[in-house]
């Protein structure tokens, strides 16, 4: 049996044994990740220093601060989340106990990704334990330092049994895809996506798929451009450009091209200074490999700001090129890097047109002051998500769900998503063996009279009978019974009575 | 090109003019699709009683009415559910627009079962009309009467370029599935599950699969088992036994298993009389290959009752089979037909242990009138759904999610599962381009106080109805000091 058989058989036969069920063992297990996260930083911001070259303060902003907030939410909102759900019913079952029970699955299978090794592995783990599951953590290999400390570390806070960490690269990751799992949480690219999906529908296993895809940004000759460059440049330029949802290309007008540039050249210079290889905020691309890459979509074109590079460093200057044709390299695949085309459009009917006619991204940047221009354009372009005059914040609201739609990816989390998409939500329904005669009406022989009854009852409106509603009910009576009297007060003293023990004797005074 | 291809070609070019997208149209296609079921009532049941061998009040009871329920439930909610759903805010959206906004997908895939031809090929239909998307609708061949008559007749009704009908056997499913559509909604067994989602994969298209499995029937000795008998005989023998969420099989103590067999055979009685085989509310096996297969899984279990059966016309009698263990024939797969078989458990513990050695089912039935028992069970089992003390209803309430889990299936539908399940629910933030010096905490270069601002509005749980409330009691209460002090001062 090879060693990732072994782990996950033994991540089963624990959750098997129901100790990831109990609420207090899920909060226990998020306690000693949030733990984990705040006694650790230093070592997880130096890992990602090696990685990727981010300073300490951007791995908190970036990385740990939205896990911490995760966590906490999940440990308070855990008995809300995981308390049964009643429904709506109908008058059949008005008498009966209607409900969604969520119940954990199994084991989760969860492939993190490099370009936020900490946020992207653990977010869907939150998930995981919240939801009761045990899963297996398959950190990227690409952020080797981050995947080695996670391994080393991890067990030392979480059950070892329940939440392994298996390391490896492409072929230990194919060994674990062979293995059944109960649902598998894959952050990358479409092309494994692909796989995974494959080897997932040979055991029936549900996946969420969170890819990507290249994230248009359509500036709108109207807007404040000053502004939305700078917001541009921030989520463009934040981790080297390797950001799922970083703002891959700008779309807009010729006339403004020159000051867009412009503005973005100033941004730069006002983020980074004027060498940004020395600032400590700015970051390394991951691997040799992907620097080829990028530096290959460069080629044949001439850059308007940046273009330097040093290969030694895996160091791109923080780079912006004008007038790309649609069909060039740089258009065909997603970027994954510091590198930011602007396609000409000749108004935003054009630009609607450009993006319909590519795969669904993850994100829609639209900047516009005009509401109704924006509102036109959500309408007539579908994508994960849509963020208008900003950009990437949707990912920090944890009510929002997120995730990609036809190529950039299927299902979401965040929040209660994360809960939810790791949950079965299983249906419910208990009866009692009483009344009998209710029932007479279903079963043959079937007649007119028998088919008539049950046509009625199947028929009936849907009461909701929770208690929210009952709570509403009964005090918007008790306000509405109240108002009636106060009327009644109020044209009593209108048609002039007098009475001798009224209380506002003073105001005829 | 082929003909699948044309036809989702044509389809996907519709769905691209966006006529299926405004909510008139879709309520338009809806009460066309109410009409088609209303004024052909006879063609369908004439061609379900053709196929199943089920009787028109059958059909009506059983297909049709909890069709028209759904169809009207979606008209009537539409525009609640296809509106935007507001979500929480935090410190730092507090000012902004922040929705989930329900879209189509694009092109959904149907691909229906035999056993209720109309209700499971249509259902998801009408949640695919109501998200706003173009489907193409492809019924079993097995049910091939119902087959025919939908794509004779559904073109009458709906727009024929948004919701084509492709008939056809395993070589017309396999040409479609080579396709690119936007999502796929499968209604048969695991084996063919598998391989609609690699096909899926492929193209990186969601699925919702309802599938199949046996789902267990546990009866505890305290109950009622009269009434427990007469529910599960009903469950059981509708559409003779080819349900999904039929009983599969029962589990009880061997203390009770006479009379349950005693009520069972009381029941049959009653509803089918002494010759099911004449009465018309019985129906018959689709065809001759499930025939045999039924016929070989009794093999090694004693028939404790029924067990007649006639080939020629696929008749089956409703049978009940005793001396049953895990491993007879009759308990390797999902019966889907009209055989009960009962396999004697010590208690309840045993019977949790039988069914989580298993796969997960459907859905699981007990029958107890003790609230813990039934507590416990859920709590310590898995399945699609849990029903207690009936059969089959929980299809009917449309505000539960009707599917599966592990080899049962994945996705659900049903009443607005139906359309959530089929749109893609597109999280939106509108911000202004104004208050740009807030985000300067998140700008390089990062210092310690930037942090610590990022981390006080970020990570600080508000709740903006808690706020809201509090605002507006603080203004009453400002009210009315003014007025009393107003008063005091006049006395």
């Amino acid at each position: 049996m090879s060693r990732e058989q072994l782990v996950v058989q033994r991540a089963r036969r624990s959750f098997q044994t129901g100790k990831s069920k109990p609420l207090e063992s899920r909060i226990h297990q998020l306690k000693s990740l949030l733990c984990f996260i705040s006694e650790r930083q230093k070592e997880i911001a130096d890992a990602v220093k090696r990685d990727l070259g981010k300073s300490e303060r951007g791995t908190e902003l970036f990385e740990t601060l939205g896990l911490e907030g995760e966590i906490k939410l999940a440990i308070e909102k855990l008995a809300e989340w995981a308390a049964p759900r009643p429904v709506e019913r109908n008058l059949l079952t008005i008498s009966d106990e209607v409900y969604i029970q969520p119940e954990p699955l199994g084991v989760v299978l969860i492939i993190g990704a490099w370009n936020y090794p900490w946020a992207l592995t653990l977010l869907p783990l939150v998930g995981a334990i919240a939801a009761g599951n045990a899963a297996v953590v398959k950190p990227s290999e690409l952020s080797e330092f981050s995947s080695l400390l996670l391994r080393a570390l991890l067990p030392r806070y979480l059950d070892k049994d329940l939440y392994p960490v298996v390391t490896g690269g492409v072929s230990e990751t194919q060994e674990l895809l062979k293995l059944r799992f109960d649902h598998v949480f894959y952050t990358g690219s479409g092309t494994v996506g692909k796989v995974v999906m494959e080897a997932a529908a040979r055991h029936l296993t549900p996946v969420t798929l969170e890819l990507g895809g290249k994230s248009p940004c359509y500036i709108d000759k109207d807007c404040d451009i000053r502004v939305a460059c700078r917001r541009i440049t921030w989520g463009k330029f934040v981790n080297c450009g390797q950001t799922c949802i970083a703002p891959d290309f700008i779309l807009c007008e010729p006339c403004i091209q020159g000051r867009v540039v412009d503005r973005i050249r100033q941004t730069l210079l006002e983020f980074y200074g004027a060498d940004p290889k020395c600032s400590p905020d700015y970051g390394r691309i991951i691997n040799q490999r992907h620097f080829n890459r990028i530096m290959g979509l460069m080629e044949g074109y001439t850059p308007v700001v940046g273009g330097q590079s040093d290969a030694s460093q895996r160091y791109i200057a923080p780079t912006v090129l004008k007038d790309v044709p649609p069909h060039s390299r740089m258009m065909q695949e997603e970027i994954f890097g510091p590198l930011l085309p602007i396609v000409a459009v000749s108004d935003m009917d054009d630009a609607i047109r450009f993006i319909n006619e590519r795969e669904k991204p993850l994100a829609l940047y639209i900047f516009c002051s005009d509401k109704k221009a924006t509102k036109r354009m959500i309408e007539e372009t579908s994508s994960g998500g849509v963020v208008v005059n900003d950009v990437m914040m949707h990912y920090t609201l944890t009510s929002l769900p997120f995730g990609g739609v036809g190529q950039s990816g299927m299902g979401r989390y965040h929040g209660k998503h994360s809960f939810d998409q790791l949950s079965h939500q299983r249906a419910c329904l208990v009866r009692s063996l009483g009344m009998e005669s209710v029932n007479l009406a279903r079963y043959p022989p079937q007649d007119r009279r028998r088919a008539k009854r049950v046509r009625m009852a199947l028929k009936s409106p849907m009461i909701d009978m929770s208690k929210r509603t009952f709570i509403w009910a009964v005090v918007a009576t008790i306000i509405g019974f109240a108002l009636f009297i106060t009327l009644l007060i109020i044209l009593l003293i209108a048609s002039g009575l007098n009475c001798t023990c009224w209380y506002w004797r003073g105001f005829y005074n | 090109m082929s003909r699948e291809q044309l036809v989702v070609q044509r389809a996907r070019r519709s769905f691209q003019t966006g006529k299926s997208k405004p909510l008139e149209s879709r309520i338009h296609q809806l009460k066309s699709l109410l009409c088609f079921i209303s004024e052909r009532q006879k063609e369908i049941a004439d061609a379900v009683k053709r196929d199943l061998g089920k009787s028109e009040r059958g059909t009506e009871l059983f297909e049709t009415l909890g069709l028209e329920g759904e169809i009207k439930l979606a008209i009537e909610k539409l525009a609640e559910w296809a509106a935007p759903r507001p979500v929480e805010k935090n410190l730092l959206t507090i000012l902004d627009e922040v929705y989930v906004r329900p879209e189509p997908l694009g092109v959904v895939l149907i691909i229906g079962a035999w056993n209720y031809p109309w209700a499971v090929t249509l259902q998801p239909l009408v949640g695919a009309i109501a998200a706003g998307n173009a489907a193409v609708i492809k019924p079993s061949e097995v049910s091939s009467h119902s087959a025919k008559v939908m794509e004779e007749l559904l073109p009458q009704y709906l727009d024929k370029d948004l919701y084509p009908v492709v008939t056809g056997g395993v070589s017309e499913t396999q040409e479609l599935l080579k396709q690119r559509f936007d999502h796929i909604f499968y209604t048969g067994n695991c084996t063919v599950g598998k391989l609609v989602m690699e096909a899926a994969a492929r193209h990186l298209t969601p699925v919702t699969l309802e599938l199949g499995g046996k789902s267990p029937c546990y009866i505890d000795k305290n109950c009622d088992i009269s009434v427990a008998c007469r529910r599960i005989t009903w469950g059981k023998f509708v559409n003779c036994g080819q349900t999904c969420i039929a009983p599969d099989f029962i589990l009880c103590e061997p203390c009770i298993q006479s009379q349950v067999v005693e009520e069972i055979q009381k029941c049959i009685k009653e509803f089918y009389t002494d010759n099911p085989e004449t009465f018309e509310d019985y129906g018959r096996i689709i065809n001759q290959r499930h025939f045999k297969r039924l016929m070989a899984l009794m093999e090694g279990s004693t028939v404790a009752l029924g067990g007649g059966n006639d080939e020629s016309q696929c008749y089956i009698a409703p049978t009940v089979l005793k001396d049953v263990t895990g491993e007879s024939k009759v308990m390797k797969e999902e019966i889907f037909g009209p055989l009960l078989p009962i396999i004697t458990v010590s208690g309840t513990d045993e019977a949790i242990q039988f069914i989580n050695e298993r796969e997960k089912p459907l859905v699981i039935y007990i029958f107890s009138n003790d609230n813990k028992l039934i507590k416990r069970v859920i709590a310590e089992t898995s399945s699609g759904a849990l029903l207690a003390n009936d059969c089959l209803v929980h299809y009917s309430v449309s505000a539960l999610p009707f599917g599966g889990v592990g080899n049962s299936g994945m996705g659900c539908y049903h009443g607005r599962h139906s359309f959530d399940q089929l749109s893609h629910l597109r999280s939106c933030l509108i911000k202004q381009l104004k208050m740009e010096a807030v985000n300067s905490m998140r700008y390089p270069p990062h210092t310690a106080k930037k942090l610590s601002w990022a981390r006080f509005l970020l990570l600080k749980q508000v709740n903006v109805c808690t706020l809201q409330r509090m605002a507006l009691l603080a203004t009453f209460t400002g009210l009315a000091a003014f007025v009393a002090q107003k008063y005091l001062r006049s006395r």
